[in-house]
């Protein structure tokens, strides 16, 4: 017997001292993810800047190609053709790997502007919602969004 | 072959014997400077951390037993050099307050106290009620502060200096690694909002670290993974919207298992503000990233949690 419970408790200190390492599918971020039609990364958009809403405990990330670069922040629609923004936005999570930090959770929304290439003012201005990002028929409130997009201060990125 | 046994047995007690008058020369240095916090919140640490973390080490007979003493003393001797309650006046505040976020970190993960030392010593467990007080305490340390002035014109400063700063040279830190401006082009793989030192974050990978993150094979990171973080001051207005100031700096983690090897696998290097002031005084600074990374030690030493995009 007692021999038995030695067995069973060296046994447990060894198990309990052995460390495995985490299941990379639990160390993606699923939720957040965007669903891998969508080929954000294909479009090679740099980062134009961040920000959090504290209020909405949401964070964003705002991408552009080369032409968005220019004119982020000016919040001006004409003067440089071919602008592309896209602009992330997440439900705020903590991080389960550091009590300080918040991490993107759940996926909101992601919207997307191109000013035309012509010299013309017209913008297409998209919005997609959920986790599967569907295009939103109705976008309401959308002059008032790409104001914000277009308003967004250039982060400083040496 | 029973006088084998014995004479085995005779000769090892005698060299545990002998061993007990080869001590290591561990002392208790003066106190400078207490760590002074409410009565809960200092009961904890002094009961779980003291013995290794400050000036005021109370070993039992049994941690001054050979050959054990010498693991207790080199654990003294390596805990008060990366952490000690006893020279708190020897940090900044802002430092100190880094290692208080940090060690509730380290206690969360289970990293600390140290796992041989909490199964002797079985009351420096701490509970899930003592961590409750501990990060209640650090949660009461972070304000708001809706348009921080000094924040706004460091932002500006750092604005104004712009064309400046990007004519620096390519810079070097101490243990051989060169800023990598290429991180611009990379993809994000997340971003943290680090309310424990008011800034944030966007953390960037370069193409291999995006291909193992489309094909889950990040545990480990594969050779040639490379992460970009960038750190700002966080700029809060009057309706909680919270924007990008002042650059802090970036870090990188590069992974070669061989080259890397003395580092866990990972290349370390940061260089702060936008002149890319390499950070270190010796090339030990790295020992200072993989204390706080070790936790990770599971998941490669990674914190971030990849988003596929
Ligand atoms: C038995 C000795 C021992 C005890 C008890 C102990 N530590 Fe440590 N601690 C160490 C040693 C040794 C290191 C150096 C790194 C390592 O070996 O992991 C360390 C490292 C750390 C670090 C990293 C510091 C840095 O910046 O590099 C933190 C934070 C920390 N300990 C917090 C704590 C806290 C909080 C407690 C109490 C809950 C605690 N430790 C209890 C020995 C100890
Ligand atoms: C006090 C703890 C701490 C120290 C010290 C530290 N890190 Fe980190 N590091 C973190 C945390 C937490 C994250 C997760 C992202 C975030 O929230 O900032 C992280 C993330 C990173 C990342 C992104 C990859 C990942 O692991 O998630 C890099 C690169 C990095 N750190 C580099 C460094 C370098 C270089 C040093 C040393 C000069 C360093 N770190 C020191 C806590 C630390």
């Amino acid at each position: 017997m007692k021999r038995l419970s030695f067995f069973i408790i060296s046994g447990l200190i060894v198990l309990s001292s052995c460390e495995h390492p985490t299941n990379p599918d639990q160390l993606i971020n699923n939720k957040a993810s965007l669903p891998a039609s969508f080929k954000l990364s294909d479009l090679h958009q740099k980062v134009i800047t961040s920000f959090i809403n504290n209020r909405d405990s949401t964070m964003s990330i705002l991408y552009g190609n080369k032409q968005a670069g220019i004119i982020a922040g000016k919040d001006v629609r004409s003067g440089v053709p071919g602008a592309s923004f896209t602009l992330v936005t997440w439900h705020q999570q903590n991080d389960p790997h550091w009590f300080g930090a918040r991490i993107p959770g759940e996926l909101i929304y992601v919207e997307t502007l191109h000013t035309d290439t012509a010299e013309d003012k017209i913008i297409d201005y998209q919005k997609y919602s959920g986790k599967n990002l569907v295009k939103l028929a109705d976008t309401a409130g959308r002059s008032s969004r790409i104001h914000f997009i277009l308003s967004q201060n250039p982060s400083i990125i040496p | 072959m029973k006088k084998f046994i014995l004479l085995f047995v005779a000769v090892a007690l005698i060299i545990i014997i002998c061993i007990q008058f080869f001590r290591p020369n561990l002392k208790n240095p003066p106190v400078t400077q207490d760590f002074q916090a409410p009565e809960d919140v200092k009961a904890i640490l002094v009961r779980s951390c003291y013995d290794c973390h400050s000036n005021q080490t109370n070993l039992r007979w049994f941690d001054q037993v050979q050959p054990v003493f010498w693991q207790v003393a080199a654990h003294v001797r390596d805990g008060r050099k990366v952490l000690n309650f006893s020279n708190w006046d020897k940090l900044a505040p802002a430092d100190q307050k880094a290692k208080l976020w940090e060690a509730v970190n380290q206690i969360e993960q289970s990293a600390m106290p140290i796992k041989s030392y909490e199964m002797v010593h079985t009351s420096a467990k701490v509970s899930a009620q003592d961590l409750a007080v501990l990060k209640q305490y650090l949660n009461g340390m972070v304000h708001s502060m809706p348009n921080d002035t000094a924040k706004i014109n460091a932002r500006d400063q750092q604005l104004k200096a712009m064309p400046e700063a990007l004519k620096t040279k390519v810079t070097e830190s101490l243990n051989g690694i060169t800023y990598i401006p290429d991180y611009k082009n990379w993809q994000v793989i997340s971003t943290s909002d680090r309310f424990d030192n008011g800034t944030t974050r966007v953390i960037y990978g370069n193409d291999i670290a995006v291909k193992a993150v489309k094909e889950h094979h990040i545990n480990p990171w594969p050779n040639g993974t490379i992460f970009a973080k960038a750190a700002w001051d966080k700029l809060e207005d009057k309706d909680g919207n919270v924007t990008t100031g002042a650059f802090k700096q970036v870090e990188y983690m590069i992974k070669d298992a061989q080259k890397y090897k003395a580092t866990k696998g990972w290349g370390f290097a940061r260089f702060k503000t936008p002149k890319l002031v390499p950070y270190g005084k010796t090339a030990m600074f790295t020992t200072e990233c993989i204390n706080c990374h070790k936790p990770m030690k599971n998941n490669d030493f990674v914190f971030t949690f990849p988003i596929k995009n």
